[in-house]
Parts: C-alpha cells; structure tokens; sequence
C-alpha cells in the first residue's frame, strides 16, 4: 500500500513538475512579447531646423524600434520653414510604410504644420483648433548691388536670385505644398484647389466639414485610432521626445525675430521661403 | 498518459504567449496602398509668357517717329509733389515712350494755375499720390483736362501707403482715397482692393491675366496683359480693361469682370489701377510694353487747348513777330518787341519778323489800335471781328468804357478845371480828318482815342486799355498785343513779361489790361 501510495505520490510531483516547466516556459516566453506602444511626437512649436531634426530622430527611433506600433503626431504649430517641413514631411512618409500615423491637433496647425497633417493617416482636431492655412510667403530678395569692399565672383552671388525667380519659386513651391494636400487627402477632400490655396484658416470644425481633416476628438481618441489602425489594444503610451533624449529647445532664438524691446514677434528673423501662419496681430518689423 | 502529460504541458507552454499576444495584437497593421508623395521634380517653374509685340511691324514705334516728324510737342507734368510712392526711375519705360512720342517731360511738385509747369501743361501724370491734393490743384486739373488736355491716375495696391516699403508711415489717406479727389470729378473711382486669380495666373494669385478690351486707343493692339498686382475701378464711365470672371477682389472675394483700367465720357482722362505692368522686367511680358507705348500716345495725343491765362505756353510751332511792310519801327516799340520776346523763353530762339502769315509758324502780333486797323495787319486780324470806332472829337468822349478807372479819370477831367493848356494840347494831338487813319507813321507814338468793339467782351475805351487776343487754328497760333499807343503798347508788354495777368480781364481768349491813359501825348 505504502509502496503503491509513493508510486502515485511520486506521479503526482513528477506530473506536476511535467505541466510547471513548460507553463513557467511559456510564461517565460509571453513575457518576451512586448506590450504595444503608442509613439508620441509633440511640436508645439515652429517647424525650422532644431525643432524639425528632434521630429526626424522621433521618427527614426519610431521606425526602429518594432514594439513602437504606431505613432501620434501631437501638433501646435504655425508652420516654419520649407525645406524643414518637407524633410519631416518625408521622414514621415517613409515611417508610414510601415506604421501608421495619427494627428491630433491641439491649438493649430496651420500651414507647414498642416503639410504634415496631409502626410498622416487619419487626423483629429480640437473643435476651436486653427487648421489650414496652405500657402508660401517668403519675402523677396534685395536689389542686387555692388559694395566697395566686398568682391563676389557674379551677380547673385551675394544676392542669391533675382527677385522675379524668387516669385516663380514660391509658386512651384505652393504646387508642391498643393499636391501634397491633394494626395493626403484625395478620398475625403469636399472642396476643390481654388478654396484650398486660397490660403485660408479655419476652425478644426469648419476643417472637418470640408475635408480637410477626418474627425473631432481629443488626443485619447487619437490614440485609440492609431492603436486600431495598426491592430493593437492596451497599449503603453511613449514621448518619444524622452525616448530619444530631445527636448524641447529652451531660449531658442533664431526663428522668430524679435522687436528691439525683446519682445518675439510672429515673424521669421530670416529672408526665406516659408510655409507659415503670420496672424494678423501686429506690424511687419 | 504519457501523450495526455506531453499535450499539456506543450499547451502550458503555448497559451501564455498565445494569450499576451492576442491580449495585445488583433490584426498585422499592411498599408492597403503604398505612402503617395509629391513628385516634386515634375513641378515646373512657371514662365512668363513672352512678349511679342515688338516683334513684326512695330506699330508703336512707327506710331512715335510719324508723331516727331511732325514736330509737334506736348508737355507732360509728372507729378512729384504728393509724396508719390514710386522712383522716376521705375517708370523710365514710360517716360522713354513719351520722350519718343515727342512729349516734354516737366516734373512738377505743385499744379497751380499760376505755376509755369501748369501753364505748359498739355497733360497731367499722377502716380501712387501719398499726400492730398489742395482745392486748388483738384480745380487746376479740372480745367486742364476741360481744356482738352490729359490726365492719367494710376494706383497700386502695393504702392497705397501703409505697408508699403516706400512710406512706413501711413498717412490718413491712402493712394486709392487722394487719387479719386482727381478722378471723382470725371465719374472715375479707384477700390481699395486688389484682385487675384487662383486658377489662371502668372506665377502668383495677384498677377492676373487680363484679356478683355474694350476698342480704344489705350488699348489698341492688345491680346494679353500681365497686372502684377493691381486694384479694381469702383466707378469707370468707360471700362477700357476688365479681368475674368475668375478674377476676384480682395473685398468681396466675388468677381465679375472687373475693371482695372477705365475712362471718363470724353476719352481724356485714363485711370490704372497697376503700375507694376510698366516697370522692369514686367515690361517685357505679353502686352505689357504695348500697353505703354498706347499710354504714351494717350499723354502726348490730346494738345491742350492752352487760354491767355497760359501764356506765354501758348505755342506749337516757331514764333515770329508780324510787322507790316514798310511801317516804322519807333523805340517804344522796339522795347515792346524786347519784352516780348524774353517773355517767350529761350524756346523762342532769335527774334524774327515777318510782313506776311506763313504756315508753321505762330505769330506775335505787337500794335497800336491804329496799326491793327491798317491794310497790312487788317488780314491777319481778321479773324478777331474787332470794331474800331473813332473817339467824336467835338465830343471830347461820347464812348463807352469798361475800365472803371479810366471811367473814373474821365469823370474827374469833367469836373476839375483843366490846366492852363491841356485843352491846346489835346486837340493838337487829336486825328484831323487830313491826318486820318491814314498816316500810321506820323501817328506811331500818339494815341488812337476812340473805342474798340471786343466780340465776347464788349466795347472798350482805347485809351487806357490794352487787348491781349490769342486765335488758334489747326495751322496756327496767333497772339495780339494792342494799345492805344507804343507807349501803352510797351506797358501792356511789360505786363505780358512779367507773367502776371491778374490785373486784367482774362477771359478764355481776350483780355483787356488797364493801361496809364494817355496824358499829354494823348492830347486829353
């Protein structure tokens, strides 16, 4: 009897150490399949070169990093520069290839800032948001001339290009921007290219009626869309920006121009091209 | 039991990553189609269209050399006098065009009637005025364009003051609001706005696209024109340049064939509501230096039909002075003849007489009243239907006056007592039936007493009272100086020399100056 209790005894712990091995295994490997994340890329700022290289790390670290299944583009910008709106423009189409990518409009969006909205899956807005805004302004190159004591090798070579190719450049450049909106929101679009370069701004519902934008929501919406649109639930939310170690610029002063009595204006302190908002609040400098 | 152990524990081994994966991963994220960008090298720079106007007959320029060869000149004011927002040397291409079209270009702060520049005035250019224009000026201009001469306002939505890079400080009144103080008399306005063509543009939604002409001569040989930038006419008796129905204004965003260059009735007065189209390098596009070439004639087409009040701007062709064969010349008018001709400039070129009316020349015609009535200025006066009636010498008067003081005078030699003498004297020197009209020579340094019948004016006394007569012609321009004497006559040139008319009657074509009456060689 006792001999056949220990046999079955010995059964027992033998059967239950068969069934804790590979349960503790399996346990072992679910832990090795990451939990979702939702990528956060803030800009609450203008678009121009240190604020558009932190978006370009964010996104590279998004594309790289597979746990990171979609990414939600948080904007509160006027737009910036041209050449730094298209480079993120581009970063973030080539991350889409591979994750989606959701706005979520918080205060504006407004030109460069919404080029990148049109290069998003799916964008939200708040109802009072500013989106809009499609356009180029730039502001026209000097008379050339000569100096007595600077020398250049030709006429533009101080000068950059002639004021009339400067106005043809801005026009390609608004084609560009146009196309972009025209690809980025070609299914949902209600109004044509004439109210579009109009260069206006509207409010994120007025956005909506028009198709410039998909829907009205807050920034949790926009996250649960993007956590649908790459097929994942109980996601883990990460700022990217403290992933990647990028923070906001403090003190940054080279955007804007700001007046002699140091107070920033909504003007860029440098000749350029621009896809940016200017409000219409004060004086040109 | 053996395969039951292996089935379970391979299910334990399973189902926790199973079950996290599926907690966590509903579906594989695959794009439906692939990231679509734009295809930024395929966007084109845009060009303008170029311009072909020049090319083949040159109408313009052949326009230009027939109007030179004709030697006519007309003078065109531009203004510079109200803080005009523009460089002369932005709007070379259109002075280049007047200077060929044979115009005299006078840049004039102020336009008033007693200003020279106003004088020679034979057309009036007014561009982005700044600064208002005083009552004064507005009347000035009225005149010079009922006159017949010209008057083209342009304005510029980037050249209204305020913002613009000329005037950093905006005045009360913009471009637009000083500029329809002048056009508004002839039922002309400028809008406050500027226009813009999304759809059909060049290179930029405020450079429109204009193809729409109404048959004038501003816009003779137009196809096409480029505004690059521009506003709209808010009033235009004559819309001579409309936009599409896709150019729309800034105010109302509406379009509706709006019109960006217009006229009054009479085809005198020319509003633009561009002046980018004129400057470098916008000249060289589509029918732009077309445009300028017709704005030119415009300015240089319609000769002012120049009053006394203008003189001595009275003038198209050389100036030479008609003397009569074989009449004498006394000092007094020689000094008349001086004065005269320093009065016309140095344009006048050397003095130069002639006994006979010549076609292409204009004539200055200095003489006595008893001169004018002689056979050799009888033709050339002709045409003023003057009426010369002698003085009644037993009367001692019996004429009518419009002088008052010479009116005066004569009431007062009624009733003071004449002194000892003065009677000899006057009625030795009054005409005797011998002497008559005939004998100009002996009379040359007296006094013709009688009255002169002025068409438009009415009857004057001779004495004290010179006639200033200007007739003008297709062919000709003839001038009138006549006194009662080479005395007064020398007077009533003095008066012409120094410019001022004030003190006389100036009616468009007559005037009558007071003169000193004669005295003791007028034998009164």
């Amino acid at each position: 009897m006792t001999e056949t209790t220990q046999k079955q005894t010995g059964w027992s712990v033998w059967g239950v150490l068969v069934l804790l091995i590979p349960l503790a295994m399996g346990l072992g490997l679910a832990a090795l399949i990451p939990r979702p994340v939702i990528g956060v890329i803030a800009l609450d700022d203008a678009i121009y070169s240190t604020t558009a290289q932190a978006m370009i790390d964010q996104i590279t670290y998004a594309r790289q990093h597979p746990e990171i299944r979609a990414v939600v583009l948080v904007l509160n910008s006027p737009g910036g520069t041209v050449t730094d709106t298209e480079a993120v423009y581009l970063e973030l189409a080539r991350l889409r290839e591979s994750k989606p990518v959701v706005t979520m409009i918080e205060g504006m969006a407004a030109s460069g800032a919404y080029y990148l909205t049109v290069g998003t899956d799916y964008a939200f807005a708040e109802p009072s948001s500013t989106v809009g805004n499609v356009g180029v302004i730039g502001y026209t190159p000097e008379y050339p001339i000569i100096m007595d004591d600077v020398y250049s090798t030709g006429p533009y070579k101080l000068w950059g290009e002639p004021r009339d190719q400067f106005m043809r450049e801005i026009e390609m450049l608004k084609q560009g921007f146009l196309r972009a909106v025209l690809l980025g929101r070609e299914k949902s679009l209600k109004v044509g290219s004439d109210v579009i370069l109009r260069g206006q701004v509207w409010t994120g519902a007025d956005a909506v009626r028009l198709g410039l934008i998909d829907a009205l929501g807050s920034q949790s919406r926009a996250l649960d869309k993007a956590a649908a649109l790459a097929h994942v639930a109980h996601y883990r939310v990460l700022d990217l920006s403290e992933a990647t170690g990028t923070t906001p610029p403090t003190g940054e002063p080279a955007f804007f121009y700001h007046s002699q009595d140091g107070r920033m204006t909504p003007y860029p302190e440098k000749q350029g091209f621009y896809m940016l908002y200017i409000p219409p609040t004060e004086k040109q400098p | 039991m053996k395969r039951i152990q292996i089935i379970l524990a391979f299910v334990l081994l399973v189902a926790p990553p199973v079950a996290r994966s599926l907690w966590f991963y509903q579906g594989v994220y695959q794009r439906s189609q692939p990231v679509a960008t734009p295809e930024y090298g395929s966007i084109q720079v845009p060009v303008p269209p170029v311009n072909s106007e020049f090319e083949g007959s040159q109408p313009a320029e052949d326009q230009a050399v027939a109007q030179n060869a004709a030697g006519k000149t007309t003078t065109v004011v531009v203004d510079a006098g109200h803080g005009n927002l523009y460089a002369l040397s932005e709007i070379q291409p259109l002075t280049d065009a007047i200077s060929r079209n044979g115009g005299k270009l006078v840049i004039a702060d102020a336009l008033n009637p007693s200003l020279p520049q106003y004088k020679a005035a034979d057309a009036y250019l007014v561009i982005a005025p700044a600064a208002g224009f005083a009552i004064e000026e507005i009347a000035a201009v009225q005149n010079l364009v009922r006159q017949g001469g010209r008057l083209v306002v342009m304005v510029d939505p980037t050249r209204n003051g305020g913002s613009s890079q000329y005037s950093a400080e905006a005045g009360p009144l913009n471009a637009v609001s000083i500029a329809n103080q002048l056009l508004e008399p002839f039922g002309l306005a400028f809008s406050d706005d500027y226009l813009y063509n999304l759809t059909n543009n060049e290179a930029n939604f405020r450079n429109i696209r204009l193809s729409n002409f109404a048959a004038n001569p501003a816009t003779e040989g137009l196809n096409e024109v480029i505004f690059y930038s521009a506003l709209s006419l808010s009033a235009a008796p004559q819309a001579l340049i409309r936009g599409n129905e896709e150019t729309l204004s800034s105010l109302t965003d509406q379009g509706g064939m709006l019109a960006v260059a217009g006229s009054d009735l009479q085809g005198r007065v020319l509003a633009l509501g561009d002046i980018s189209f004129m400057t470098v390098p916008y000249i060289q596009v589509a029918g732009n230096s077309r445009l300028v070439e017709n704005l030119a004639a415009f300015l240089t087409s319609g000769p002012r039909d120049h009053g006394l009040a203008d003189y001595p701007y009275l003038f198209r062709n050389p100036v030479k002075f008609l003397m009569p064969e074989g009449g004498k010349v006394s000092a007094g008018k020689t000094a008349a003849l001086g004065l005269i001709h320093t009065s016309l400039g140095v344009e006048a070129g050397a003095l130069a007489v002639v006994s006979e009316p010549a076609a292409g020349i204009d004539l200055v015609v200095p003489a006595t009243y008893s001169e004018a009535q002689g056979a050799g200025l009888e033709t050339a006066l002709k045409g003023f239907d003057l009426e010369f009636k002698e003085a009644d010498s037993g009367m001692g008067g019996g004429f009518l006056t419009t002088s008052p003081e010479a009116m005066q005078k004569w009431m007062e030699s009624l009733t003071e007592t004449p002194e000892a003498g003065a009677i000899e004297n006057l009625l030795e020197a009054l005409p005797t039936e011998e002497s008559g009209m005939g004998d100009q020579a002996g009379e040359e340094d007296s006094a013709w007493l009688g009255t002169v019948k002025v068409p438009g004016f009415g009857t004057i006394d001779a004495n004290g009272n010179g006639l200033i007569l200007l007739e003008r012609s297709s062919e000709r321009t003839l001038l009138a100086l006549l006194a009662g004497s080479t005395d007064a006559l020398q007077e009533l040139a003095g008066l012409v020399n120094s410019g001022d008319l004030s003190s006389c009657a100036v009616l468009d074509r007559t005037a009558v100056c007071p003169l000193s009456p004669a005295s003791d060689t007028g034998g009164y």
